[in-house]
């Protein structure tokens, strides 16, 4: 090949090199992948007045609704609860207070009503859903749900939304009006096929109203209540014994702070990743890629259980404190105990995960403890060591010695002011889990609502839950609900003798 | 003069005894008497065994219940099953008191004396297995081995009360209150036998059988009778 071929050979490639590169930096259209076909032109009353309709995505599920936020948003203005948003490169942002410019195709309903479809043919349902066409369904596609990012009034929240396009093309974005309404404060209802707004009330959460209506149906047990008093302010098959999951992780630091706390072990300490550590890692359940001999400091390896909820990091710690995860587990057990919490309450390991009975017709066996023994196992920690807080509340952690970024997966600790924690837990059999605390400052001192719920069917129901429970648990300390310690629980000591000895018992600890 | 100076004695020979004439009928006299006062005597003996006069006394059965409800009290506790077997009869049941009057009027109320005795003593159990229990647990939960007065001590901090206070106002109710006790057998008016019978307020008739030391009253239509025991002397 001749010097001047090879040297336009090169030209070319270069000049092609450069137009892939220039393409590939042009943001291209987004994946739309989530095909719905359950749409609905949800008419709306704003302040007792018609106020259009707003795109609705019911999402795999009649009535699991997602809103457009700029329909809402252009629904909205001119009311005290206006806002504006905008919704770029896959980010959404709201800013409440502020008035709505419209970008275009706002309230376009999926169904113009020029395009009804006619008498005897795919009539309309009567709540205003999607007709059944008898041959082309009417289909709207956005990308997956997901925990897309969203600022609110520059803060960023975690909320599980789906990224599209409206009639006029331009990018929105559908959200569940549950989480509209929390992050409007603002009262959201729908009946009877309308959702209804007054544009001036904020956000009242009852949740036994709530309850009437279904709120607990689709998950196992939930509790909410304050920590400093024990007062509980909702409950849900409290007492039921239920898979925990990796909230297993906060009995798992409590041992550990025994520990640090005797003077047996210290947070400087390094502790050695063992074999056994390195293979959990290598495994789909695996968090954090470890070595064995890899070297940590204690202090490192309690963000990467707690933060990111790495199950080496605390099979890790358990190993380096009692020799053995066995033996640390007869730690967690005696604990449980010494501190009140129920026979509902069983850990089989350190942190949370499935495993198989040691027997011939084996099965898979989860730790395992009720709503209200993880309530009391939070108060517990958190009036015991408060510091769990100093890692429950970060959000992201660089610990050099595991050479990566560890990042918080609780989602409740973007959404709610005040928020301090405190752990997800997810298994199958567990569902979507979560304990969730944040304080709340009052005249008399601060007081933190623990929100724990069990069973969750997806990550999008365990952090609307969890938010409602705390929110709700905010109004009742706002309102002085709260069982004042000092008098009322001296005074009426339980006439069930295991609560008696149990609250003895945690006491003295 | 000679001490021995004889009386003018009976002509020798036998002098025959003369009677009093009263003698016989004095002394048939007397024996009446005594038989009659023996026969007074024999009467009012014989009066006493006829008839159910007197304080009579029974127990009413309720320790085994009131244990029974203590058992099941502390059950609901983890490691109850330590304490509870240590529950024994070391105390009486309540007295019941039955008194017959020779007026013809019966009078029948529970003893308040021996209702708060057993009440002290059935309680005075529970404590101690209560206080038992919560030092076995306090152990169990490696908080240390504390004595009995340190338990009390840890009781009263946490709930301002101690624990027979705590048993009094919150605990499990053993026993029905002595008012309780009262209206359901408190009684009185008349009785009488007839035809072997006791008849109370002229009601329907009961099997009755005593003796000195026993009365049993079988009430109509019931399979199994009351069994007294005299409590005191007769009541005059």
């Amino acid at each position: 090949m001749s010097d001047a071929l090879k040297k336009r050979i090169k030209k070319i490639a270069a000049m092609l090199l450069s137009i892939l590169l220039v393409f590939g930096m042009i943001p291209g259209e987004r994946a739309f992948s989530a095909t719905h076909t359950i749409l609905e032109d949800l008419p709306v009353r704003i302040a007792g007045k018609d106020a259009g309709t707003v795109r609705t995505i019911h999402y795999e599920y009649r009535n699991n609704r997602f809103v457009s936020v700029r329909d809402m948003a252009a629904a909205l203005s001119g009311t005290e609860k206006q806002f504006e948003v905008s919704v770029s490169n896959g980010k959404i942002d709201i800013l409440t207070g502020k008035d709505y410019r419209a970008s275009g195709g706002e309230g376009t309903p999926f169904f113009p009503k020029e395009e009804a479809p006619e008498d005897g043919e795919g009539e309309p349902a009567e709540d205003g859903t999607a007709p059944v066409p008898s041959e082309e369904p009417l289909t709207y596609s956005t990308e997956k749900l997901t925990v897309n990012p969203v600022t609110v009034n520059g803060n960023e929240r975690r909320y599980y939304t789906f990224l599209g396009r409206n009639a006029e093309n331009i990018p929105d974005a559908f959200i569940s009006p549950t989480d509209l309404a929390m992050i409007l404060d603002t009262d959201l209802s729908i009946r009877d096929g309308v959702l209804f707004c007054s544009g001036t009330e904020d956000l009242h959460i009852d949740l036994d109203e709530l309850r009437r209506e279904g709120l607990y149906n689709e998950i196992s047990s939930a509790i909410v209540g304050e920590a400093e008093s024990g007062t509980v302010f909702s409950a849900y098959h409290e007492n039921v014994s239920v898979p925990c999951a990796s909230t297993t992780k906060l009995m798992t630091f409590l041992c550990v702070m025994d520990a640090v706390s005797s003077g047996e072990i210290g947070l400087n300490d390094t502790v050695t990743f063992s074999d056994r550590a390195e293979a959990l890692s290598n495994t789909q359940d695996g968090v954090i890629r470890v070595k064995a001999g890899q070297t940590v400091s204690v202090n490192d390896l309690i963000y990467g259980m707690l933060l990111p909820s790495s199950n080496e990091c605390a099979l890790a710690l358990a190993e380096y404190i009692a020799g053995s995860e066995e033996e640390f587990v007869v730690r967690m057990n005696r604990r449980a105990s010494s501190i009140g919490m129920s026979e509902a309450t069983v850990f089989l390991n350190c942190h949370g995960l499935p495993m198989y009975s040691d027997n011939m017709a084996t099965s898979k066996i989860q730790n395992h403890l009720s709503a209200k023994d993880m309530f009391l196992l939070s108060s517990y920690l958190l009036k015991t060591y408060p510091q769990v807080k100093e890692y429950t509340a970060t959000k992201e952690y660089r610990s050099e010695a595991l050479q990566t970024t560890l990042t918080n997966v609780n989602p409740v600790l973007y959404n709610v002011e005040g928020a301090v924690g405190l752990k997800t837990g997810t298994t199958k059999a567990s569902g979507a889990s979560l304990v969730s605390a944040c304080e709340v400052e009052k005249e008399d001192g601060v007081h933190t609502i623990i929100a724990v719920e069990y069973g969750a069917e997806d990550g999008s129901v365990r952090v609307t839950l969890s938010e409602l429970l705390l929110r709700y648990g905010i109004r009742c300390v706002k309102e002085g609900k709260v069982r004042d310690n000092e008098s009322t629980a001296k005074k009426e000591p339980p006439s069930d003798p295991e609560e008696l000895i149990r609250r003895l018992i945690r006491n003295l600890s | 003069m000679n001490s021995y100076a004889k009386r003018p004695g009976p002509p020798s020979g036998k002098r025959k005894k003369k009677i009093s004439p009263v003698v016989i009928p004095v002394t048939l006299l007397l024996l009446l008497a005594a038989v009659s006062v023996f026969f007074v005597i024999l009467h009012v003996m014989g009066k006493a065994a006829k008839t159910p006069a007197g304080i009579w006394e029974r127990r009413i059965p309720l320790s085994a219940s009131a244990e029974e409800k203590a058992s099941a009290w502390l059950s609901g506790a983890k490691m109850s099953e330590k304490v509870t077997g240590a529950f024994s009869v070391e105390y009486e049941d309540p007295a019941l008191i039955l008194c017959f009057r020779e007026d013809g009027t019966f009078e029948q109320y529970p003893d308040r004396d021996s209702y708060e005795k057993m009440r002290k003593a059935l309680y005075g159990q529970l404590e101690d297995a209560l206080r038992n229990l919560i030092i076995l647990r306090i152990g169990a939960a490696d908080l240390g081995t504390f004595s009995k007065e340190e338990a009390d001590r840890a009781f009263e901090e946490e709930f301002g009360m101690g624990i027979p206070e705590y048993l009094s106002e919150y605990g499990p109710g053993l026993l029905p209150s002595f008012e309780e006790l009262s209206a359901e057998y408190e009684a009185e008016g008349t009785w009488r036998i007839e035809d072997g019978l006791l008849i109370r307020n002229e009601g329907k008739g009961e099997e009755l059988l005593y003796d000195e030391n026993m009365l049993a009253i079988r009430e109509a239509g019931k399979k199994e009778a009351a069994v007294y025991v005299r409590r005191f002397e007769k009541e005059n």
